[in-house]
């Protein structure tokens, strides 16, 4: 669906809708993903969806309705289902005004390349992938994606958010002797030789997990990838939320300004990163702005929702998660600044550590300590005298990550990196910690 | 809809295909939630497609759309033919289907009150009701209530003659209280976490669950757990409540035994299983007391249905019997791959949308006798937990960490203080093997689970596990703290 097409969709909803403030958001979606394992395509889809969603305003009371269907019958059938919702609603004086006409950030996140991708020729990249590591008698699973989506929250006082972004996504596990080997790629752009970049390192990664040995639990020095340090991030993130924090359900509550972690932590929230080129507008429409959530170990800003921005005097950042600001804000695209070093480097100048190349299942034990656990997974190594000696089984951590951001020694530059069990992605650099809280071993090398 | 059905695999073995099936969908659904005195959330929403998978040559292909004509059925069965030919050409791995007769039929789900009519604002109202009693405690930080309810119309028809109409109903509520001190944020939920209880009935379990009587309880609780001792740190007896058993049924014994992981075929992201098929009828997965059956027939259950989305009809067996692992969670194709007879029916889709995969229906321990009291009398030092609070096992399925909102410490056969932050863990088999008494049928209860995720692109389900509060001996208990 395009922009024009949207835009007729959102005109008609103003057009039928007899109620002073309406607005609408449209998302399209076209997605293709080939599923590979045992060294073979099992499934390969294709899926075309469109949502409309209906907000009416009304005397202090808003309600929504959705379809993905788009005919006049279906968007007076929605406008109607809000309508009389609204009505049922008690006043809210919490509600705040539509936004009129806005000025977002222009990003460019489409590649036609990726837009225009034919089953066979995803898949061809999978077979070629799969010939790879049957060449070392090796078997794999993974993914390969493409997606286009686009958004539009418009309304009949003017506003006009339109983001549009292409993704393509492969990632591989393989198989070795004795363990597996991960990695994976997720970007904006095609790019020809990514595929074969990843589906080396994921090979190299297996070959060299064989005969793991088993280590104690204990708190070890520890390199994590940009992987691992992506998902450990994400579950701070809710915490630079201005309303959690008013509510004392942050972690950052009494801390904002203060100096909380050492100078080597910068974190950003910055949408228009060039590698991130995120969506430039929140739930509600408002611009995202770029915010320095940590800068130099010092908690220097949150990020706001409007609702809370304007109870508490200050404006807003753009990052709300919801229509209304009842949930909050969240800071997209977080950016943490590493430094002049490769992965190579932070390994070579370690005596004694393990090197993580992914984290897995990861849930949160306190909020307010930012204590997580989780599992290591696809490739535990023993570094000796700043060289990968030795494969290791698996460990569950249980780590606070406000701990784990006061012990990081060294950093690489920043790269994106997704955090594999969320559709999430983060520019971070590899880090390595001290005294990483590795409290359970599992067995297993995969 | 049953026409497009037919005309979408009418299509598909027109363009050659070996085998197709089709489904029409259409879900309704209500989303309210009341945070504090804000009713932050009334979403009203429906959405239909068709979904076809097509089998070429060996080759799987599955495509679908919104476009609801007979023209729409047809190009998106040939978007999947394409697609199918494509895997073809790359040399798959198709074991075959096994067979199931072709039903015609028609299910639905019982209910008494259609959810749908009852009127926003009464259930609005209701919520607030909670949300405002749980605000009057000191030290609530946020209140929440939520309800949820779908219908789910479905359609479905395959190339060798089946043609299926099931229409499903569900609905789901709950309450939640988190109180803090600003050093810590305590969570008590009724009936339980993750939204509340869910089920397979009408707005009649909403009434059953009888929120406002609960809410001033939950409220006092998540206050008094701010000044409660750590849960101890030691090897004890351990009793769960059912919710939680609920819980761990989910992650240590119905994901391990869908047998798409077991064949490797989830390796890159939800990962795979220790339950491999040498272990199939000799491998002691817990003690002699724990008989766990697999159930698309429960009644009231979130995986309750006449037919998968295969069109298999929905059966009852065991996967554990008295310990052993006995069976496994299968598929048509799967099943064929490890030679069984008849998938049992576990092949579902999130929606139109998407592929359906290997989903668990629902997983339920059996009861045994008595109540809790008599399990707590039989503990000399142990832990009692309720209610998760968070949830973690590594990718095959064998070392778990669980923590519980709220806990009390067993001693000499009586609960003596409650405790905070109670968290276990432990090893899947050692763990079922330590159960050394479950509760009677009278304290069993089917709990919902709507929020599971599987496969890649990513994909929700929807099923139930039931149990009974249950003791598991020498279990390492410890408190979620930071240190």
């Amino acid at each position: 669906m395009t922009r024009e097409e949207m835009q007729r969709i959102a005109e008609k909803v103003f057009t039928f809708s007899n109620t002073p403030e309406t607005e609408v958001v449209i998302t399209a979606r076209d997605e293709g993903l080939t599923r590979f394992a045992n060294n073979a395509i099992h499934q390969n889809v294709a899926r075309r969806d469109v949502s409309v969603t209906v907000r009416v305003f009304q005397d202090q009371r808003m309600a929504e309705a959705t379809t993905n269907q788009t005919d006049d019958d279906a968007l007076k059938t929605v406008i109607q289902a809000a309508g009389e919702a609204v009505r049922l609603m008690p006043p809210d004086p919490s509600l705040l005004p539509r936004l009129g006409p806005q000025v977002s950030t222009p990003v460019e996140a489409v590649d036609q390349r990726i837009v225009s991708v034919t089953p066979t020729e995803r898949g061809r990249v999978v077979v070629e992938s799969i010939e790879r590591c049957r060449s070392e008698q090796l078997t794999c699973a993974g993914a390969h994606g493409t997606t286009f989506t686009a958004l539009l929250i418009a309304n009949n006082k003017g506003l006009q958010a339109y983001y549009e972004r292409t993704e393509r996504s492969f990632s591989i596990t393989v198989f070795g002797k004795g363990g597996t080997g991960w990695a994976s790629v997720s970007n904006y752009r095609w790019d020809d030789e990514e595929a074969e970049r990843v589906t080396e390192r994921a090979i190299e990664k297996a070959k060299r997990n064989r005969d793991p040995i088993e280590l104690p639990p204990g708190r070890y020095r520890v390199i994590l990838e940009p992987s691992a340090v992506a998902d450990l991030l994400i579950f701070m993130s809710s915490g630079f939320d201005a309303l959690a924090v008013s509510e004392n359900r942050s972690w950052l509550s009494g801390k904002v300004g203060q100096k909380i972690f050492g100078d080597n932590i910068t974190l950003y929230s910055d949408i228009s990163h060039p590698l991130h080129q995120g969506c430039p507008f929140d739930a509600e429409g408002m611009p995202t702005k770029k915010v320095t959530l940590i800068e130099r170990g010092v908690a220097a800003h949150m990020v706001y929702d409007r609702v809370t921005a304007t109870k508490q005097g200050v404006e807003p950042t753009g990052h709300s998660v919801d229509p209304k600001g009842a949930y909050g804000a969240f800071p997209r695209g977080l950016v943490l600044l590493g430094q002049d070093k490769t992965l190579d480097d932070l390994i070579g100048e370690t005596d004694r550590g393990l090197l993580i190349t992914r984290l897995w299942y990861i849930r949160t034990v306190d909020p307010l300590q930012v204590l997580l656990t989780g599992l290591t997974r696809d490739g535990v190594f023993l570094i000796e005298d700043g060289v990968l000696t030795k494969a290791v089984k698996n460990f569950r951590f249980n780590q606070s990550v406000l701990d784990l951001l006061n012990r990081v020694e060294a950093m690489t530059q920043p790269l994106r990196a997704g955090a594999p069990e969320w559709e999430w992605a983060e520019v971070v650099p590899a880090m390595r910690v001290t005294e990483f809280n590795l409290t359970d071993v599992t067995g297993s090398a995969e | 809809m049953k026409d497009l059905c037919l005309a979408a695999v009418d299509e598909a073995r027109r363009l050659g295909a070996q085998f197709a099936d089709a489904r029409v969908l259409f879900t309704e659904r209500e989303e309210l939630v009341v945070r504090n005195e804000r009713i932050a959330t009334v979403e009203i929403g429906e959405d239909r497609g068709i979904g076809i998978r097509v089998l070429f040559e060996g080759g799987w292909g599955f495509a679908a759309s919104r476009e609801l004509t007979e023209g729409g059925a047809r190009a998106v069965a040939g978007s999947a033919v394409e697609i199918a030919r494509a895997s073809a050409r790359m040399k798959p791995k198709y074991a075959g289907l096994v067979p199931e007769p072709a039903h015609q039929a028609f299910y639905q789900t019982p209910i008494i009150i259609d959810p749908f009519t009852v009127p926003i604002q009464d259930k609005v109202s209701l919520l607030q009701q909670c949300t405002e009693t749980i605000l009057k405690t000191p030290s609530t930080a946020v209140a929440y209530g939520w309800m949820s309810f779908q219908r789910k119309r479905q359609w479905f028809a395959n190339t060798e003659g089946a043609l299926i109409e099931q229409v499903l109903v569900r609905s789901g509520a709950g309450i939640q209280a988190q109180a803090t001190d600003g050093q810590q944020l305590q969570v008590r939920s009724y009936p339980q976490s993750h939204g509340g209880q869910f089920m397979t009935k009408g707005y009649e379990l909403v009434q059953e669950l009888d929120l406002p009587s609960h809410a001033p309880i939950i409220a006092e609780e998540a206050r008094a757990l701010l000044s409660a001792p750590l849960c101890p740190e030691d090897e004890r007896d351990l009793i769960l409540d059912g919710s939680q058993i609920a819980l761990q049924i989910h992650e240590s014994v119905g994901h391990a035994l869908e047998l798409d992981r077991v064949l490797g075929m989830e390796a890159n992201y939800a990962g795979t299983s220790f339950a491999t098929l040498e272990k199939r009828g000799n491998f002691r997965y817990g003690s002699p007391l724990v008989t766990i059956v697999a159930d698309a027939t429960s009644p009231g259950g979130l995986a309750t249905f006449g037919y998968d989305d295969e069109g298999v009809e929905g059966q009852r067996w065991e996967v554990i019997k008295e310990g052993l692992l006995v069976d496994y969670l299968t598929s048509r194709e799967t099943a064929s791959a490890i030679g069984a007879e008849r998938s049992h029916g576990c092949l579902r889709a999130d929606g139109w949308q998407n592929l359906p995969i290997i989903r668990m229906v629902n997983i339920s321990l059996l009861p045994g006798s008595g109540s809790p009291d008599d399990l707590i009398a039989d503990v000399k030092r142990g832990v009692m937990m309720a209610v998760n609070r968070s949830w973690s096992i590594d990718n095959r399925r064998v070392q778990f960490q669980f923590g519980c909102e709220i806990g009390w410490e067993i001693r000499d056969g009586k609960k003596i203080q409650m405790v905070r932050n109670p968290c276990y863990s432990g090893i899947t088999w050692e763990f079922w093997q330590s159960c050394a008494g479950i509760a009677g049928p009278d304290h069993w209860t089917l709990w919902g689970v709507p929020n599971c995720g599987k496969g890649e692109p990513p994909q929700r389900a929807e099923m139930s596990h039931g149990a009974s509060p249950a003791l598991f001996r020498k279990v390492k208990v410890f408190p979620g703290r930071h240190e």
